[in-house]
């Protein structure tokens, strides 16, 4: 999508919200997530100052986590947050895309770097 | 004294696969290598086992529409894990991506290898570990176990730099 076919930035001091989806995505050993969950061209988060975390995770399996990463940070690395219609929960005001415009080479660097900005807010449960 | 010995690493401990001639208490120096070319029927049903797991996901397994994990990434799959699995110390993570693809993910500390089986020839490696100034990320063909070898000996520290 080009940029001028995006919504619009999510502004530099949004917090935005990844819900941790899959048990695969957490690595138990270290207590953290891991970059599978951030390693995609685009990929959907919530802006967390219109939609509090239960809001978020209520729409996902029970068990389900969250993490968080500030959105000025994160563009910096080139992670671009655009507020978009959430496709698969339309009623969702609170959603943003986050597209990776970096080569493929470079996405799993971007991520681990990510990674390295994010907080856990609720590690997941999943079974 | 020198002596060469098998053991296995198991929740966080070396077990010796013999019984050792030391008295109780005696301090040894270790210096580990990895098994080469051994198979390691264990290692090869855990890595069946997962990857057999992530071929059972239904699309939206991630909650976020991602489709199932695309048939010819797992045949591929199988068949890297098979040819690697007499190399493999530390069984990895098996990862589903939203993607369609997988990966397999080994951690320590701030160290880590990712091996992502991207498509059926290509493996999308990431390098990892920013306390040696480590961050290389690259592809190598998925036939190239040799490559894919001296990336896992580099994550146990069993080999040479790559």
């Amino acid at each position: 999508m080009s940029d001028a076919a995006r919504g619009p930035e999510v502004p530099a001091n949004e917090t935005l919200s990844r819900a941790i989806t899959s048990r695969d995505w957490w690595v138990a050993a270290e207590n953290r997530v891991s970059s599978a969950a951030f390693a995609f061209p685009v990929f959907s988060v919530d802006v967390a100052s219109l939609a509090t975390s239960e809001q978020t995770l209520t729409r996902f399996r029970s068990g389900s986590g969250m993490v968080q990463f500030e959105s000025g940070p994160a563009r910096q690395l080139g992670f671009d947050a655009r507020i978009e219609r959430d496709e698969n929960f339309p009623a969702n005001l609170a959603h943003a895309n986050v597209y990776c415009d970096l080569p493929k080479g470079e996405r799993k660097r971007r991520a681990q770097q990510l990674l390295s900005l994010t907080s856990v807010v609720r590690a997941p449960a999943l079974g | 004294m020198s002596i060469t010995i098998a053991a296995i690493y198991e929740n966080g401990v070396l077990r010796p696969r013999q019984p050792l001639e030391l008295a109780e208490g005696t301090e040894v120096r270790l210096t580990i290598s990895a098994p080469v070319g051994r198979r390691q029927p264990e290692v090869e049903r855990s890595l069946d086992a997962e990857i057999e797991r992530l071929a059972a996901l239904k699309p939206n397994w991630d909650g976020y529409g991602g489709p199932a994990i695309n048939d010819d990434i797992l045949d591929a799959a199988r068949r890297f894990a098979a040819r690697l699995a007499a190399h493999i110390v530390e069984p990895p993570l098996v990862v589903p991506m939203s993607s369609g693809a997988l990966q397999f993910e080994w951690h320590k500390g701030r160290r880590i290898l990712e091996l992502e089986v991207e498509d059926p020839v290509t493996i999308h490696y990431l390098k990892w570990d920013p306390t040696e100034g480590v961050q290389e990320e690259d592809v190598f063909g998925i036939d190239d176990t040799e490559k894919a070898v001296a990336l896992i000996g580099w994550f146990t520290g069993a080999g040479a730099n790559v």
